[in-house]
């Protein structure tokens, strides 16, 4: 069994192998975090690829204190915002995420539900605020504990708390067709 | 009406994917970065963009030049005589483009796995078969073949028939024993000044050139034999470390390179009485529709036991993967008869994250009396099968019902440091751990691993003979752990089923107050 200390010692040890491992353990992840939270699913390979790169220039002097897809996500948190601020647009969000997502439903009439649910989905995710949105999908689809969303957005573990039920509160609401924001 | 908990579910399940190829551009200019900081070549890049150059015709006789250009200023490895020169860039060029590979694998002389590989124009896998000689688990062979994964164990006339795809990432593995990358990886570890590469005085002589690697920085020495007739490398041996318990050795043997291969060889030639797991013609496991995965993995073990002790073998043997009736009637004897209580899921390791394990109490019936049964439950996904999970065996152990939990505080397990170092403490906790089992000392092993660890080592390690630690040592640490631990390799060499082997293992040893312990072996 290779848990994430003994990857990051053979990746330290440099070995291809053992990256090739990392990659295909968080890509998925960590590829719909990105899109989730840019909107745009090439800028999300750029942030990704970006991040890996950035991570494996700092292996050296890399210390892990938490799980290394935390650290990734977290990254990859980091970075979109810092894109999301440049480029002050989030306007292909929805429609990309919606026409990206897998679907695993077998025929075409169920498919197109699930497009259709999905698409609801992302609409509402984009009506966030970007905060609550980033707690949201840092917590849910990245797995990071509230701790861990407190270091990225820097405030206390109870904001990040509080960010991510206001969030998923809305949510639901939107989803339940109770509230249009 | 959604519920909160429906919400959070469709957010967590919503996944994004991208296109493969440029998944693969992600990962192999992830790839090159981390090969030019490690000063090694990476696998994927090289040999993607070599074939498209050497697929055009006139692009081909450019990069013939200039590997001939350059590999003469580079890499040439000179003979005097008749022959003419050598060189190593030769040896690059003559295997870029792989269709096929069969080779053996040698730990120490032993004998270890055999592989057959087969390649499309694109370098991607088509089929392979893997024998391997075995460890613990006993021999295996490995059939793979358009998505369908084939694998026999003799040792439990075991039959798995699943479905794999072969990722854009390949089936995992393959690419260490693959001799394009070898030679490319030397080539470019030598080019780079990070290793030297000399030939034999007498090799001139020969009919094999013989060509030594030195990588002083990694302590390792490669051979590399090359029939300066078709320029492939025949033989590549890896020698590691210098210490006083000797070098480790690992060597491959070509046996074939780019020959057309027996279609027989990628044929499941399987015994017909094997007992056949199937997860190809049917849907097994449990679907997990609405439930969380820990909800599912609960699920699965409570119906899973359930079943199994109604003697339903259809419906068991679905939940545990697709284990015909013949597979349970070998396990009579720890059949549950009435299930005491299904645990929690729990994490197997310091995420929480999937597999689960779910420790459940049964009773079982032996010889007229009722015993009481901790079966631990591991619960994978089903591959192929999106969202259906199915139960596996991970231990067992029987406990008697009057007795209690025991007590732990206090255990007396592993070696106290004292005043050895931490490597020295590291290093003697396995080397105490083989010579026990050695001796037949099983309480003695037993003292040196985690309470949960005791079972999982009898399993494993309980059905070979040990016959000689080739080498323990020397103890690294492992910086990443919080807690203080050391990675410990070791080779020993064992008897089982009246045959031998070897194998080598990195244990992980952990310390805990003042004692270490061996935690775990690593792979």
């Amino acid at each position: 069994m290779l848990d994430d200390r003994i990857l990051l010692w053979r990746l330290k040890r440099g070995s291809p192998r053992a990256l090739r491992r990392l990659y295909g353990k968080v890509e998925g992840d960590l590829l719909t975090l990105a899109t989730n939270l840019l909107g745009r699913s090439d800028r999300a390979e750029d942030v990704l690829q970006d991040v890996f790169i950035r991570f494996i220039e700092s292996l050296d002097t890399f210390e892990l204190t938490g799980s290394l897809k935390g650290y990734l996500a977290k990254c990859v948190a980091n970075r979109s915002r810092d894109l999301t601020r440049r480029d002050r647009t989030r306007a292909a969000g929805p429609l990309e995420l919606a026409q990206r997502v897998t679907s695993t439903q077998a025929g075409p009439l169920q498919r197109a539900i699930a497009d259709e649910q999905r698409r609801r989905l992302s609409d509402a995710l984009g009506q966030l605020p970007c905060e609550q949105q980033e707690a949201v999908l840092l917590h849910l689809q990245a797995g990071l504990k509230f701790r861990e969303i407190a270091d990225v957005q820097n405030i206390s573990p109870k904001t990040a708390e509080s960010r991510y039920r206001y969030g998923i509160n809305k949510l639901r609401s939107m989803l339940n067709g109770q509230v249009q924001e | 009406m959604r519920s909160l908990k429906d919400t959070r579910n469709k957010i967590a399940r919503a996944k994004v994917h991208t296109d493969n190829r440029a998944n693969q551009g992600i990962l192999e200019d992830v790839l090159e970065r981390f090969a030019r900081t490690h000063g090694i070549q990476p696998a994927a890049p090289g040999p993607n963009r070599w074939r498209m150059a050497m697929k055009n015709p006139m692009a081909k006789l450019a990069v013939a030049a200039a590997v001939i250009v350059i590999g003469t200023g580079l890499i040439t490895i000179w003979h005097t005589g008749e022959r003419a020169a050598y060189a190593f860039t030769q040896t690059v060029e003559a295997m870029q483009g792989k269709r096929s590979f069969h080779i053996q694998t040698y730990f120490g002389q032993r004998r270890k796995d055999e592989f057959w590989a087969e390649f499309d124009d694109e370098g991607n896998l088509i089929r392979f078969r893997q024998e391997e000689d075995g460890g613990p688990k006993g021999p295996l062979i490995t059939i793979w073949e358009n998505g369908i994964l084939n694998r026999y164990f003799p040792r439990q006339n075991l039959h798995q028939y699943s479905r794999l795809p072969n990722t854009e990432h390949g089936i995992e593995g393959l690419e260490a024993f693959d001799p394009e990358t070898i030679v490319q990886e030397t080539h470019a570890l030598v080019e780079a000044g990070r290793a030297v590469m000399e030939t034999d005085e007498l090799a001139r002589y020969a009919k094999l050139v013989t060509l030594r690697v030195t990588q002083e920085d990694r302590e390792l020495r490669q051979v590399l034999v090359v029939d300066p007739v078709t320029k492939f490398v025949v033989r590549v041996d890896d020698y590691w470390g210098t210490g006083k318990e000797g070098t480790i050795h690992k060597g491959i043997e070509v046996l074939e390179y780019n020959e057309a291969m027996d279609p027989k060889l990628f044929v499941p030639d399987f015994p017909e009485h094997a007992i056949l797991m199937d997860q190809v013609t049917q849907e097994v496991g449990l679907a997990q529709g609405d439930m969380t995965v820990k909800e599912t993995a609960v699920e699965a073990a409570r119906q899973a036991l359930e079943a199994w002790a109604q003697e339903d073998y259809a419906t068991a043997g679905k939940l545990f993967g697709g284990m015909p009736p013949q597979w349970f009637a070998a396990r009579d004897d720890i059949r549950p008869v009435r299930v005491l209580s299904i645990g929690e899921a729990e994490s197997i390791d310091e995420e929480d994250r999937p597999p689960y394990l779910v420790r459940c109490q049964c009773e079982i019936e032996r010889n007229g009396r009722t015993r009481a049964m901790t079966l631990g439950l591991i619960v994978p996904d089903v591959d192929g099968q999106p969202g259906r999970w199915h139960v596996a065996i991970r231990l067992y152990d029987e406990v008697p019902a009057d007795t209690e939990d025991l007590d732990l505080n206090g255990a007396d397990l592993g070696l106290v440091q004292g005043q050895l170092s931490d490597e020295e403490v590291a290093t003697a906790v396995v080397r105490q751990f083989w010579e026990s089992f050695q001796a037949g000392d099983y309480e003695a092993v037993e003292k040196l691993v985690p309470p949960e660890a005791a079972v999982r080592v009898r399993r494993h390690f309980g059905v070979i003979k040990v016959l000689r630690i080739a080498s323990v040592g020397p103890a690294a640490v492992m910086p990443t752990r919080e807690d203080k631990a050391m990675v410990v390799p070791c080779t020993i060499e064992y008897e089982k089923d009246g045959q031998g082997g070897s194998i080598d293992l990195e244990a992980l040893i952990v310390q805990h107050a003042d004692r270490w312990v061996l935690h775990d072996f690593i792979d």
